[in-house]
């Protein structure tokens, strides 16, 4: 269960958003500059709110009123983000094994390969990451964020830097794999296919406010406003 | 949308200019020829025997050693204060770390005499600093350490530049995801932004230690020209040319050869590094 509920300031933007407990998939869509992907951030602990309490399970990751702020590392948080990020001087084996740590050797590399076999991307274990696909850096930076054993997800834009063909694929997978893996997830998307894929609950997200939350067909009954309407038209 | 701006492309061509070509040419070619031509003339005009003469000359070894020894030290100090310093201005951006960037960048440009003059007011006999070290008995000024200080100094800043844009560089999300992997800041130092700029840092400690090989005028006056304590190769020359012209000579083409596989070698693993990613890189987005 995730919950949110923070204000944040940078320069002159200010994120004010309530998100309340939820154990399911949100996908946060809104105009560019919304302040979606500082909200991830807010959650990922790299941007510090200025107030607000962001609670995951029975842990809080941060409270303002008490000082409480657990920093990025040790919030285990998975996180893909857009364009993937994969570690461009490592194999795709070494990505995937990079936040698996306190164990030894074996125990790591037998991890790496359950991932890489469950993901079905066995075949590409040690190959350098620059060759890949859009779809299967995708997978991989998937695997990446897994392996930590994530108490919820962080997916910034997963289909945006794919081409037509390929993000369908890959929404598809994501959508089936979310759905098995059920820990909170939070997906920034541009991509009305990817709320209809991605079921749960959708928060828009409008100049650093909240302006709409609901499921599909609560936006399409009753949107909230032009935003909205526009997106539900399938319009970017 | 590939396909319509190749055949919009394809349909427009230039047309064949003389004028550009010729004038492209004659003035790459001036310039080129004018660079080589000196290169070329330290070579051509020294037979064997002269430049064996020259290179057994008895101030050349001691020169080269001390040389090599300086370079080499200040070099381990230019990278070892360096890079954390190149690291924390490519984490931020704000008025202080500008200021702070062309401050250290400063000694890079001013004339040799000035960063002489600077040094010595700084850790002279009264320098700020030299006054203080003087009388617990140190001195600085004219000895081994003021050669490798003068090298620092003035090589610091091609490292420096190097390191931080090499630094600044890397895709943030890169950090960020190490982080959220669990990776301590220590951690994602060593194992993320360390190796991703890797080769930034590389041809920054090259271009710096090349710099710190021909310091010359900083070094004449905060270390002098002090013949097997503190002359370093470059004065050698300098000396040599007023006595020995062809040990000048030699020493010199010594320099241009070790100078020349130095940059050399650079250029090509750089270019066969930036090959290999792009290269490879195509596949996606």
């Amino acid at each position: 269960m995730l919950a949110i509920d923070v204000d944040a300031k940078i320069d002159d933007f200010s994120l004010q958003v309530e998100l309340p407990p939820s154990d399911a998939t949100t996908v946060l869509i809104g105009p560019n500059g919304a302040g979606k992907t500082t909200l991830l951030k807010c959650v990922l602990g790299v941007v510090t709110p200025t107030r607000g309490v962001i609670r995951l399970g029975d842990n809080e990751l941060l409270r303002t009123a008490s000082g409480t702020n657990v920093p990025t590392e040790d919030r285990k948080l998975g996180y893909v983000p857009q364009r993937y990020a994969l570690f461009s001087h490592m194999s795709v084996r070494d990505n995937v094994g990079f936040g698996i740590q306190g164990v030894d050797r074996e125990t790591r590399s037998a991890q790496v390969s359950e991932l890489l076999d469950d993901l079905a991307i066995a075949h590409l274990a040690e190959r350098a990451t620059p060759s890949l696909s859009g779809g299967e850096s995708q997978r991989v930076a998937l695997a990446r964020a897994l392996a930590i054993g994530p108490r919820a997800l962080m997916l910034d834009e997963p289909t945006a830097a794919l081409d037509a063909s390929a993000r369908r694929k890959v929404r598809q997978f994501l959508a089936t794999r979310l759905e098995a893996i059920g820990i909170p997830t939070l997906v920034v998307s541009h991509d009305i296919e990817d709320v209809e894929a991605f079921r749960g609950r959708v928060a828009v997200l409008e100049k650093g406010r909240l302006t709409q939350l609901g499921d599909l067909d609560e936006l399409r009954s009753a949107p909230a406003t032009p935003f909205v309407e526009e997106f539900l038209r399938g319009a970017r | 949308m590939s396909t319509l701006t190749k055949s919009t492309s394809k349909g427009r061509r230039l047309p064949r200019n003389v004028w550009w070509k010729t004038g492209t040419a004659g003035a790459a070619g001036l310039l080129l020829s004018f660079m080589l031509l000196p290169i070329i003339a330290l070579i051509v005009t020294l037979n064997f025997s002269d430049f064996r003469a020259g290179i057994t000359h008895p101030s050349v070894w001691p020169a080269l050693k001390l040389s090599l020894v300086t370079t080499t030290l200040s070099l381990v100090i230019v990278v070892l204060g360096g890079t954390p310093l190149a690291w924390l201005l490519s984490r931020r951006d704000n008025r202080l770390v500008q200021i702070i960037e062309t401050l250290v960048r400063l000694p890079a440009v001013l004339p040799p005499a000035v960063a002489g003059v600077a040094l010595l007011l700084a850790f002279g006999r009264m320098g700020l600093l030299g006054g203080w070290l003087a009388r617990m008995g140190y001195s600085v000024p004219f000895t081994l350490a003021a050669v490798v200080m003068a090298a620092t100094f003035v090589s610091a800043p091609f490292f420096l530049q190097a390191a931080t844009s090499a630094f600044r560089g890397i895709d943030d999300s890169q950090l960020t995801v190490a982080r959220t992997l669990g990776a301590s800041p220590a951690r994602v130092f060593f194992r993320i932004a360390l190796p991703l700029a890797g080769p930034g840092l590389i041809a920054g400690a090259a271009m710096s230690w090349a710099r710190a090989l021909g310091e010359f005028g900083a070094t004449l006056m905060f270390a002098g020209n002090l013949s097997g304590k503190t002359q370093t190769l470059t004065l050698a020359v300098y000396t040599t040319f007023e006595s020995d012209m062809r040990a000048a000579q030699a020493l010199s083409l010594v320099l241009v050869v070790v100078a020349f596989t130095l940059l050399y070698a650079l250029t090509v693993t750089t270019e066969r590094r930036a090959r290999k990613r792009n290269g490879s890189s195509g596949g996606s987005a």
